[in-house]
């Protein structure tokens, strides 16, 4: 009997999560078709490349397949932050989020559904980075697939990671999308995302390191444009993986941390 | 929109003028120091994202970027990327922002210029952002050795000038047009970093295709920050810098007008009753 216990509760948050999914996302469909801002989210990456790409135009142009799969990547990174780490005061500015707290599902479930809700931009982003990147600069792509589907998945939980812990801390500070332009650049800076973290001066290469991001980035250049197997990615493989079994951990604990503390001062929704 | 209650009446069309911007400028500033992380983060992106160019362009060995140290024309750039910003989040963002707020028809019930409005939000942000992060931001350019070569202080002055009163002026024209077009939100992030590119920001305008390479010419903040780069980091007197001065006092009259018209056609559509907003 206890199999089927366990069973049905995981079948009552794997419902919470589907049903939090499709009402964000129809609700963010309906945004980004109305408001035009799928446009924005797609079109600004090709600006990014175009600066990067007349950067290394007259100078380093092999680095530029690098910051074409870096800023794909990127993509995903985006909406963790911009979109992920700021949908739990999102939910506080609409005086929606006691509810959601108070709902009979675990709170990581909606969250998860809420936070893939911002696929559908991860990809439109994505694809028209690839496509300018081919279009533009003429970037040949050489994919190892294996290697792809096993470096994408890590990459995508150690940026969802940080997502969620982000999304906590925005519940803290109360303003969310500060703390994520604060972040951002500091990820611009270290995350490998305009160059490979090895062309940064050594103490910043060091912190940058110390970051899930970069070894991504690396991982999934060499993947998608080197043919390069899992043993050849081992070096960024390893610790990629590492932080995709930790990044998680420590987004689900920061969230567990931050719900206690905010609840304990009875701010959860004071703004 | 905010007057001094109890206030005397100002002694001339001009002290009413200067009490309005000043009492929002000092408004905008409250505002904005009230949440420590917005003060923090504030100098961080343009800091951040003037190293983060400069290592790409060392990564790519370029030293020297339309003629002067990359380190100097990241510098100047940083300059119209903050110059620009506050175009769009502040002074172009002023009269919507009063719309979000619910205060818009108050805002054009009361005697207030509105052009005051708009240029005091712009005040204010350059008080607590702009001069902040353009002071961390010269650190680090002189931390990496930027090279400053003024010879004419008083063409270095005129260009500086020259380059804040055409960006007000281009915040004065947005302020209209965003409230207009009903995504003043969607607009501004629209346009934000395609600018960097096309204004010659952080890659020389010489470097794009055509006809990309048109948009400059029109850009005031893409002469503004010729003007500077010229008199700060080459040394250029003010007959070098004249014509680039003409056009940035030509631009500011067209957008001057441009506002004027713009802020007269909000007041209209509110008048009529008009739905400002979409989002």
């Amino acid at each position: 009997m206890e199999s089927t216990g366990w069973t049905s509760a995981i079948g009552h948050e794997l419902a919470a999560l589907r049903a939090s999914w499709l009402v964000m996302l129809r609700e963010r469909l309906d945004f980004i078709a109305r408001g035009g801002y799928l446009l924005v989210w797609a079109i600004r990456p090709v600006f990014d490349l175009t600066i990067a790409g007349l950067i290394y135009a007259s100078g380093r142009r092999d680095l530029l397949p690098y910051v074409v799969v870096a800023l794909i990547a990127n993509s995903a990174l985006w909406i963790s932050l911009f979109w992920v780490g700021e949908v739990l005061d999102r939910e506080r500015m609409r005086g929606t989020l006691p509810a959601l707290f108070l709902a009979p599902c675990s709170r990581l479930g909606w969250l998860i559904g809420f936070a893939a809700a911002g696929v559908t931009e991860v990809v439109a982003g994505a694809l028209t980075v690839g496509l300018a990147g081919v279009l533009l600069f003429d970037v040949q792509f050489d994919p190892n697939p294996l290697s792809l589907a096993v470096a994408l998945p890590l990459y995508l939980c150690s940026v969802g990671g940080l997502g969620v812990a982000l999304s906590g801390l925005g519940l803290l500070v109360k303003k969310a999308n500060h703390l994520s332009n604060l972040v951002s650049p500091v990820i611009m800076l270290l995350g490998g995302i305009y160059y490979p973290v090895a062309a940064l001066p050594e103490p910043l290469r060091l912190l940058a390191r110390a970051l899930p991001i970069g070894y991504g980035m690396e991982t999934l250049a060499a993947a998608a444009l080197h043919r390069a197997t899992l043993a050849e990615l081992a070096p960024s493989l390893l610790p990629l993986a590492l932080s995709a079994l930790v990044c998680p951990l420590l987004g689900a604990a920061v969230f567990a941390w931050i719900d206690r503390l905010i609840r304990r001062r009875g701010e959860l929704d004071l703004y | 929109m905010r007057l001094i209650a109890g206030a005397a009446p100002p002694s001339s069309p001009l002290a009413g003028f200067l009490a309005v911007v000043w009492a929002t400028a000092w408004a905008e500033i409250q505002r904005r120091v009230a949440y420590a992380i917005h003060m923090i983060r504030g100098p961080v992106f343009p800091a951040l994202y003037y190293l983060t160019l400069l290592i790409a362009y060392r990564a790519a060995g370029r030293s020297v970027v339309a003629g002067v140290d990359v380190e100097g024309y990241l510098l100047v750039g940083t300059i119209g990327i903050l110059l620009w910003s506050s175009n769009l989040w502040a002074s172009g963002y002023a009269i919507e922002h009063e719309r979000q707020e619910g205060t818009l028809l108050a805002l054009l019930l009361t005697p207030a210029g509105r052009s005051a409005v708009v240029f005091g939000y712009g005040l204010g942000d350059w008080a607590v952002w702009v001069l902040p992060s353009a002071l961390v931001t010269g650190l680090l350019a002189w931390g990496f050795g930027v090279e400053l070569v003024v010879r004419d202080p008083l063409a270095l002055l005129l260009a500086a000038v020259g380059l804040l009163g055409s960006t007000l002026a281009l915040g004065y024209a947005l302020a209209g047009f965003f409230v207009l077009s009903r995504r003043a939100n969607l607009l501004a992030n629209f346009l934000q970093s395609p600018i960097y590119l096309l204004g010659g920001m952080v890659v020389p305008v010489s470097a794009l295709p055509a006809p990309l390479d048109r948009f400059a010419a029109v850009f005031p903040i893409s002469a503004g920050m010729d003007a500077l780069r010229l008199t700060l980091l080459a040394g250029a007197g003010l007959g070098a810098i004249a014509p680039l001065l003409l056009k940035l006092a030509v631009l500011s009259a067209v957008l001057l007008v441009a506002g004027f018209a713009g802020l007269r056609l909000v007041e209209r559509a509110a008048k009529r009753g008009d739905e400002l907003g979409l989002e």
